[in-house]
């Protein structure tokens, strides 16, 4: 193997440090889970938003493709055609969960992503562009062959190989932008509901509440407190994450957050489990191991359990 | 471990990606997607309605879309929202269809997330005024095909929408919404308040 050249050697030790196996296939794992779940809550309006005969006019989302327009859809109008291709998806999907031909599926998965989010664009959640992105850095990450059906056929315990981390690094790098940005674009346009903490108490009132109602007036000082405390915690998540040290408590403060606004909040579920896929990239080798520990020992406990009570 | 190449690391001064131009050149993508991420963060993109340089935007197509996390920038203002079609059937008569299409199915109850912001952005927000225009025409013909000569004259799309009252003035009496209606219909995309 031929020598790193002395200027790219600082870019190299950056994205080509040895990284474990597990951590793309956990990230694998989890992107597909979470992808497969928003392909099962779309399934039932996919004429809706997909077909020929749905709400958005195919000729529109056309025009409006900049710089031009991408989307599976452009071919498949029909709502059987539609369906042809989300059963196609489902199965590329099942395929990059359980590892089988990884890099066919996730480039399909990569083509659903922008397909749909071209021809739907009005109707996309936060989910569907963390989804997009991903599939991206999913594909092109190293796909390694841990924790995959066919090496579970072949049975036998694999040792887990170490992959250039480049993937890792974009997907870390990714987390970052999603926070940092609306961070920034608030600095840049100062809201005054955000500055003066207000934005909470609205957003409890607001279509996205769970429970909107007058009892919102009546706290105003602690939603005032989750307000500050929101922008605390996008600003300080991915830092947190970054760091070796105190990726847990970045993952423990992401998590509050998102399981929070998860709670308050309807038909936002979605968002918390994408977030918390992008947080497997920051996972480490002994997260790995140490996780893995746990759920055999929960699992011996489980079975020991089982046959206690037969 | 196995798989790997331990010995043939970036620490250890050599490529552990096979082929020198691959490894050069997924080396050179990922500094350049890396710089492009970061750089996201503060530069805003323009919106869709502006091309921009083709070549980023063709770029930023395919490896993650327009990046814009802003996480309820504004305030969320409206509360709730109702939509559907009424139609004039005949002398004194009115007959009312869901707004969804295909099949004129009613908006979904209790809302869902989706449909919500589908319509929000499509007559709230105005921020793609021609798919509603084009919802709006394809609404008109396919009514005229399905109720024929059943129709007189006059459809509308008829919105209700609860925007939420400043702060201050629902701790001062307690209501916390204001109910607004308009209709639309094919020759009014704008609207007209009800």
């Amino acid at each position: 193997m031929r020598s790193i050249p002395k200027w790219l050697r600082l870019p190299a030790r950056l994205f080509f440090r040895q990284e474990d196996e597990r951590i793309y296939a956990a990230v694998r794992i989890g992107f597909a889970a979470v992808a497969l779940l928003n392909l099962i809550f779309l399934w039932p309006d996919r004429h809706v938003f997909f077909s020929d005969g749905g709400m958005l006019d195919a000729d529109v989302a056309r025009a409006q493709g900049n710089p031009f327009y991408f989307s599976i859809f452009a071919f498949a109008y029909s709502g059987a055609a539609v369906t042809c291709c989300m059963a196609a998806t489902a199965i590329a999907l099942v395929m990059l969960l359980t590892g089988v031909a990884t890099r066919l599926a996730a480039f399909w998965v990569l083509v659903w992503h922008l397909s749909y989010t071209a021809r739907a664009p009005l109707s996309m959640g936060g989910w569907d562009q963390v989804l997009r992105a991903y599939s991206f850095l999913v594909l092109m990450s190293p796909a390694g062959k841990c924790w995959t059906l066919p090496a579970l056929l072949r049975g036998g315990k694999i040792q887990p190989a170490l992959l250039p981390g480049y993937g890792l690094v974009l997907m870390r790098i990714q987390v970052l932008v999603i926070y940092w940005q609306a961070v920034f674009a608030r600095i840049a346009c100062p809201d005054p509901y955000w500055g003066n903490g207000e934005f909470m108490s609205y957003f409890m009132l607001s279509h996205h509440a769970r429970w909107p109602g007058p009892w919102v007036l009546e706290y105003g000082g602690l939603l005032t407190f989750a307000t500050y405390a929101a922008q605390f915690t996008e600003l300080t998540v991915p830092v947190l994450l970054l760091v070796k040290k105190t990726r847990w408590w970045g993952m423990l403060l992401g998590f509050s957050l998102h399981a929070g606004i998860s709670l308050v909040a309807r038909d936002l579920g979605l968002f918390f489990l994408s977030m918390m896929m992008t947080y497997l990239a920051c996972l480490r080798a002994e997260d790995i191991d140490r996780i893995t520990r746990w759920v055999r020992r929960w699992f011996v406990r489980a079975e020991a359990a089982v046959s206690r009570s037969n | 471990m196995s798989g790997g190449d331990p010995a043939g690391t970036a620490q250890h001064g050599a490529f552990p990606v096979k082929g020198r131009v691959r490894a050069v050149l997924l080396l050179l993508f990922c500094c350049g997607h890396a710089v492009f991420l970061i750089a996201s963060i503060v530069t805003r993109n323009p919106p869709p309605t502006e091309r921009g340089n083709p070549v980023l935007a063709f770029y930023r197509l395919f490896t993650g879309g327009q990046q814009q996390w802003n996480m309820f920038e504004t305030i969320p203002l409206l509360h709730s929202l109702d939509a559907r079609i009424v139609v004039d059937d005949g002398p004194g008569e009115v007959v009312v269809v869901g707004s969804v299409l295909p099949g004129f199915t009613p908006y979904p109850r209790p809302e869902q997330s989706r449909y919500y912001v589908l319509f929000h952005r499509m007559m709230i927000q105005a921020e793609r005024p021609s798919f509603f225009e084009a919802y709006l025409r394809r609404t008109d013909v396919l009514l005229r095909s399905q109720r024929g000569s059943a129709i007189t004259g006059h459809w509308a799309l008829v919105v209700d929408v609860e925007w939420t009252r400043t702060l201050i003035h629902s701790r001062r009496d307690g209501g916390l919404y204001v109910p607004a209606s308009r209709s639309f219909d094919a020759a009014n995309p704008g609207g007209t308040p009800r």
